[in-house]
């Protein structure tokens, strides 16, 4: 092997063990594991395939995964809105560094903060109902989280949506800049309006940005979401808001059943894996068209 | 060249401070054996800075006067990853000589890693009933090892506000112990514009939860361990389906504190029943939420309490629901101080440490020398005057006990997504899970 192949190795040997140590590792132990019985100490018991059949058996999963697709249905909100919004201001608004600061506020403060807030905001007796009400829409002062349809979609909406809004601006803002002027003065000549241009324009430019925050969204609702749900609703009422992901965390360090909770773990990883599949072969397939 | 140099040269300084960290935790792993010796306790309590740690630090001055060669070194760990730091330790083999916890299932899972207690308890054994030690022995079973020493006894029951009762129309020294009385006094706390039940619904619908077991505690009264076994059951008992007929009523009919979804339980409803803003309150027996808590803030006179609501279909009355240990101290495997382990477990649970562990914490001791009428409140002398029955919920698995019966209640009463024979099935499905573990 030459001498400047093996130093390469060398420089990206950390990386690597990185890679290998907290992921890797972790991946395949996990699956390892979800063919054990163990409570997180002591000597673990192999059972076969035992964890796999409870599992589907168990009523909490196939709720866990049905509002996990509903809350996946609030990715093309949680794409078209920031999308929107970016290419009005692409055009300038008055008073936009302030509009900024706010739409940005949800990215600075974090998941546990913003679910606290949240819930206290959405409480039945709480500062929504009571804005609602004092402008004359008490008809829509509802019990949120209280209600299972009203808490899902309430999670769909902030999690989904207006949590992420402030960066998805600022990303697609930054995508949009780069879009060549030109383009525009032509969709103008040939009398192309608001929304075909940015139809027509600015969209299909901009195509591998929204495509990598599709990408994004998805992983935030798979895997990323834990602590914002934990501190908004806990999973409830009853099992309304139990995703996968808490589904994990239940089964781990609340029954402390390790081998169970890498079970869903190993499903949850494996839907993972399908979308990424097949939005990689997506993007492929548009970056070969480009 | 120079670049795999430089690679060399990092290595070497990481392994350098690496031996230099491991042999510097090495040192302060040692201890001469002039020092005395250092107990470090974990525990989930010590972190109420303002209810309990006061307490703590009084208990643990007072052994470390009485036992000059002790020193403790109390560490609050927080409540909500205590497990998992314990559990954390147990893997790595070393940790604290001394660990809180939970009483029941929490506690047998740890029953390989802490040792046997009775020759330390032998002298003394005699000022605990039998109800707690054997529920702190190995897995919970007869004439097994003991493993832990309980601290404290927990409950449930039902709180009321004198004053309110009267404003209301009531007689404050008659308690509505049986369901028709409770359910007309609901009716004119409710039409005299008072909340009649002070509820925390918010996350885990605790009011409801607790209360369920203070029914189930007269629907199965001693026989409610048969539940475990498949003896008894909920499903098919008419008297568990009146029981969640009557929840229902609760709600439908307005009793419940209608702000009660946008609360939680600990300790906002808590301190809404101690702030006079409504009129009873499902409470716990000890650590929080209790008659002192209560009684300093409303005055003792003006704090009502009954253990349970009677109604026909129960084959029991008046029975008090209780956990024979709601928490206490083990001593790990890997003590090297076992003997004064016991010592500061002994002093926290025994004698003065132990009536300044109640005084200051309401906490409800399980120790029967205590003296009652030297703490202050009348209350806690008339709970303890009433025989306890086993809290159904000590029975279950970790998951459903910790939270999957809240769900349930939360499902079947605060969204009302589930009817009520689902929530029997549900709930008799927790046995279920209990009773098919081996």
């Amino acid at each position: 092997m030459k001498s400047e192949t093996i130093e390469s190795y060398i420089l990206i040997a950390p990386l690597l063990l990185l890679l290998i140590v907290f992921i890797l590792y972790p991946v395949i132990a996990n699956v390892y594991l979800s063919f054990f019985k163990w409570k997180g100490m002591g000597q673990a018991v192999f059972i076969g395939f035992d964890n796999y059949q409870t599992m589907l058996k168990d009523e909490t999963f196939w709720v866990s995964i049905k509002n996990t697709l509903v809350l996946l249905l609030y990715i093309p909100l949680g794409v078209a809105l920031p999308l929107m919004i970016s290419a009005l201001l692409k055009e300038g608004l008055k008073g936009w560094p302030v509009f900024r600061a706010i739409i940005y506020l949800p990215n600075i403060l974090g998941y546990v903060i913003i679910g606290m807030i949240s819930s206290i905001i959405f409480r039945k007796v709480g500062p929504l109902n009571n804005g609602l009400t004092s402008l004359g829409l008490g008809s829509l002062a509802l019990d949120w989280l209280s209600k299972p349809e009203l808490a899902l979609n309430s999670l769909g909406l902030v999690y989904g949506v207006w949590m992420r809004l402030g960066f998805g601006c600022i990303f697609f803002l930054a995508a949009m800049s780069s879009i060549d002027d030109s383009l525009y003065d032509a969709a103008k000549i040939d009398g192309a309006l608001w929304w075909r241009t940015f139809w027509n324009v600015t969209v299909p430019s901009i195509r591998f940005s929204i495509e990598f925050w599709i990408v994004l969204s998805f992983i935030e609702i798979l895997a990323r979401a834990f602590p914002f749900i934990y501190t908004f609703t806990r999973g409830g009422p009853g099992f309304a808001t139990f995703t996968l992901e808490y589904g994990i965390y239940n089964a781990g360090f609340v029954a402390f059943n390790m081998g169970y909770a890498s079970t869903w773990a190993s499903v949850l990883f494996v839907l993972c894996g399908i979308i990424a599949f097949f939005q990689v072969k997506l993007m492929r397939k548009n970056a070969d068209v480009q | 060249m120079k670049i795999r140099l430089r690679v060399v040269c990092v290595f070497l300084l990481l392994a350098v401070t690496m031996m230099a960290w491991a042999n510097g935790s090495k040192e302060t792993g040692t201890a001469k054996s002039a020092e005395p010796a250092t107990i470090t306790i974990w525990d989930f309590k010590y972190g109420d800075v303002q209810g309990v740690q006061p307490a703590m630090k009084k208990i643990d001055d007072l052994i470390m006067q009485q036992n000059p060669g002790i020193k403790i070194n109390h560490v609050g760990q927080p409540n909500d990853n205590y497990y998992q730091l314990v559990r954390a330790a147990v893997q790595a083999g070393e940790g604290p000589d001394i660990v809180m916890f939970h009483g029941g299932v929490q506690a047998y899972d740890f029953d390989e890693y802490t040792i046997g207690l009775d020759k330390y308890i032998a002298s003394w054994r005699s000022e605990i009933s039998e109800f707690s030690w054997e529920y702190c022995s190995e897995g919970g079973g007869k004439n097994k090892p003991v493993h832990m020493v309980p601290m404290t006894t927990q409950g449930f029951g039902i709180y009321y506000n004198k004053a309110l009762f009267t404003k209301a129309g009531l007689d404050p020294e008659k308690a509505p112990s049986d369901i028709d009385s409770f359910m007309a006094a609901c009716e004119k706390l409710k039409n005299a514009g008072i909340v009649p039940i002070t509820a925390g619904l918010q996350g885990d619908p605790y009011t409801v939860d607790f209360l369920f077991r203070c029914f189930v505690a007269n629907i199965y009264g001693p026989d409610v361990k048969d539940l475990a076994t498949g003896a008894q059951s909920f499903k098919g008992n008419a008297a568990f389906k009146r029981a969640t007929e009557i929840m229902k009523e609760i709600f439908q009919k307005g009793y419940m504190d209608p702000a009660g979804t946008s609360t939680p339980y600990f300790m906002d409803a808590a301190n809404n029943f101690a702030a006079g803003k409504g009129a009873m309150f499902i409470g716990l027996l000890s650590d929080v939420c209790h008659w002192k808590v209560f009684c300093d803030a409303l005055g003792n006179d003006s704090v009502g309490y009954f253990p349970t609501i009677n109604f026909p279909e129960a084959t029991y009355k008046d029975q008090q629901v209780g956990q024979p240990a709601g928490i206490g101290y083990s001593v790990m495997k890997w003590s090297k101080n076992p003997d004064a382990a016991m010592k500061v477990i002994a002093g926290y649970a025994r004698g003065e440490g132990n009536a300044i562990w109640m005084g200051m914490t309401g906490a409800l001791s399980p120790n029967k020398n205590v003296d009652i009428k030297s703490l202050g409140y009348p209350l806690v002398g008339k709970i303890l005057e009433k025989p306890f029955v086993l809290d159904f919920n000590t029975l279950l698995l970790n998951e459903d006990a910790n939270g999957n019966f809240d769900r349930y209640c939360a499902q079947a009463y605060i969204s009302n997504e589930v009817s009520l024979d689902k929530f029997i099935d549900s709930a008799q499905g927790m046995l279920d899970n209990r009773k098919n573990t081996k």
